[in-house]
């Protein structure tokens, strides 16, 4: 057995993965609370998809680095979306949907040009083992400003998907907030999608914070409960997934979602 | 309410421990299934064409393993991801044989993988190149090139580990007689595509070679693949082209429906070649199979 365990830890690429895990999962855990509470699961999907859309971009740009164009994209599709948001009447999911098979559609013209869309389909599933370590930094960038936005904001947060009139009231700036949100949302989802893949981004997101919603009573449970399911996803589908040889991202997910129904079965089972 | 409490976080951790569990006995199962130590040369291929390569010219050399790396039926390796486990196998391999031409976009990863892994870029063995096409195996001379190359660079590598040449020479002999066989094969077909005239088109980037070495002018390409989404301007260009009695070239999957669309639109004979990369059970003699039997449905259908 320990003999598995060496071979495990042998290689580089798995060292790499481990400690991206280490930092992405707790993040997305965090995130993910808040995205659930928000109700803005279908908003997130919408931003990882909107990363073709941005490598697009970047391919008419011709700019050699698509993670920069990636994230730009994502940051201002966030932003317009909220300000469309605010604007009209329709109900937000029908403007998401709007807005992103618009994007979407755009991205995969330009992608699609000559017939070369092959080249891009590895975003679709994604390879949490091509991480190098300089990917590693900025994600520990990425982790500290997440939790410090966390910290600091989570309060206002909540306040303004409870009560954004009352939040208005008591002083928190409404507007502000939701765009910050947006866009580190938007910089997290596809910072990582090179790795987890535009299908199962979202998943993996709102997976585990879906599953610790089921079971918990309060916030801070919520939260603990979400990162510890994440991680542990983490873990376990890396872990696994080596091992059987498939793809890691599916298997994380897949692992979320057996949390998910039994938090949900142990949730029914304890109301009645 | 606190026994509530402590009973949901008994569940969950009960859940968590199962799971840890179960992950870590299916991976060791599977650990142990595969894990077999032993002190043999390891040659990797990265795909069907380039495992035919290393089982024939390494058959029966006990000193030797081989191995191939992506499942067969991926096809091309254009947009093939390695898994963990094709890592697995790269860092634990000594001999990594590519096809080369920017055909595996991994190299480098692979070789940061493993910094020991001695790569065969077997396209050096190729000396008339279609520019940006790497489907070289799909030129039988071409491929004789490159298997020289590989038989080349392995003899190199046999010498440093002390492993005989004497069966390596032999095996390469043999196989290298087997392909001038197809070879010769191929000029019959390709004089009865003279005499037939007529052009083709084809559904796969891949199939120029082939077209090349048989003297069929192509008329036409569209780079069919499992992503491709064509437009209906493309299908009504191609069929533009077509003439009565053209071919039309397809491989067995992404290809057909185009196809049947083209010849039933415009008389083209439909011709269905297999590029010998989405092979069930690979076998040493899966090249030579799988292109006699294309030079066979192109011969019959030039007779058409």
């Amino acid at each position: 057995m320990s003999l598995m365990f060496t071979e495990f830890l042998r290689y580089d690429f798995v060292k790499i993965a481990l400690v991206a895990m280490l930092l992405m999962t707790p993040m997305y855990g965090m995130m993910g609370t808040l995205v659930v509470e928000k109700k803005m699961a279908y908003f997130s999907d919408a931003l990882g998809h909107s990363a073709l859309t941005g490598i697009a971009v970047g391919v008419l740009c011709q700019w050699a680095n698509s993670t920069v164009s990636m994230i730009g994209y994502a940051v201002v599709f966030a932003l317009l979306l909220n300000q469309i948001r605010y604007r009209e009447k329709a109900s937000t999911d029908t403007i998401i949907s709007v807005c992103a098979s618009v994007s979407l559609a755009v991205g995969l013209a330009i992608l699609s040009r000559g017939g070369n869309f092959s080249n891009y389909s590895s975003l679709l599933v994604g390879d949490v083992l091509s991480m190098t370590e300089d990917d590693l930094k900025v994600l520990a960038v990425l982790f500290v400003i997440t939790v410090i936005f966390y910290v600091i904001c989570v309060n206002s947060a909540l306040a303004i998907t409870i009560h954004p009139t009352l939040a208005k009231v008591k002083g928190y700036s409404v507007r502000w907030m939701e765009n910050i949100f947006a866009v580190l949302v938007a910089v997290m989802v596809t910072f990582s999608i090179r790795w987890i893949g535009i299908l199962l981004i979202n998943a993996l997101l709102i997976l585990p914070a879906a599953a610790s919603r089921n079971i918990a009573s309060n916030m801070r449970q919520h939260l603990c409960l979400a990162v510890f399911f994440s991680v542990l996803c983490g873990f376990l589908g890396l872990f696994l997934s080596y091992f059987v040889n498939v793809a890691t991202g599916p298997v994380i997910v897949i692992f979320a979602g057996v949390f998910y129904f039994a938090t949900l079965i142990y949730s029914g089972v304890v109301r009645e | 309410m606190k026994s509530k409490q402590t009973q949901k976080y008994c569940f969950v951790l009960l859940l968590s421990l199962v799971l840890i569990i179960l992950t870590v006995l299916i991976s060791y199962l599977s650990f142990q299934s595969e894990h077999q130590e032993s002190n043999k040369l390891k040659v990797v291929s990265s795909f069907v064409p380039m495992y035919t390569i290393a089982l024939n010219l390494c058959q029966d050399i006990p000193q030797v393993q081989v191995e191939n790396l992506s499942a067969p039926k991926t096809g091309c390796l254009h947009d093939y991801e390695p898994t963990p486990a094709d890592l697995k196998t790269i860092s634990t391999s000594d001999v990594f044989l590519i096809n080369g031409g920017g055909m595996e976009k991994f190299i480098d990863q692979a070789r940061k993988t493993n910094p020991s892994l001695m790569v065969i870029d077997s396209s050096k063995g190729v000396y008339d190149p279609i520019s940006d096409n790497a489907h070289y195996w799909l030129s039988v001379q071409a491929y004789k090139g490159q298997v020289q190359e590989v038989k080349n660079r392995l003899k190199k590598i046999f010498k440093e580990k002390d492993i005989p040449l004497q069966k390596l020479e032999e095996n390469y002999k043999s196989y290298s007689n087997k392909l001038e066989g197809l070879m010769e094969e191929e000029q019959k077909v390709a004089s009865a595509m003279k005499e037939r005239g007529g052009d083709a088109v084809i559904l796969q980037e891949s199939f120029a070679y082939l077209a090349r070495d048989l003297g069929v002018s192509v008329s036409g390409i569209c780079d069919l693949d499992e992503e491709r989404q064509v437009s209906a301007k493309e299908v009504s260009d191609m069929m533009g082209l077509l003439q009565e009695g053209d071919m039309v070239w397809a491989d067995p999957v992404y290809g057909q429906n185009m196809q049947k669309t083209l010849c039933d639109q415009t008389g083209g004979v439909s011709v269905t070649i297999d590029p010998v990369t989405m092979v069930d059970q690979v076998e040493p003699d899966t090249y030579l199979k799988v292109m006699k039997r294309n030079l066979s449905v192109i011969g019959k259908a030039g007779s058409k």
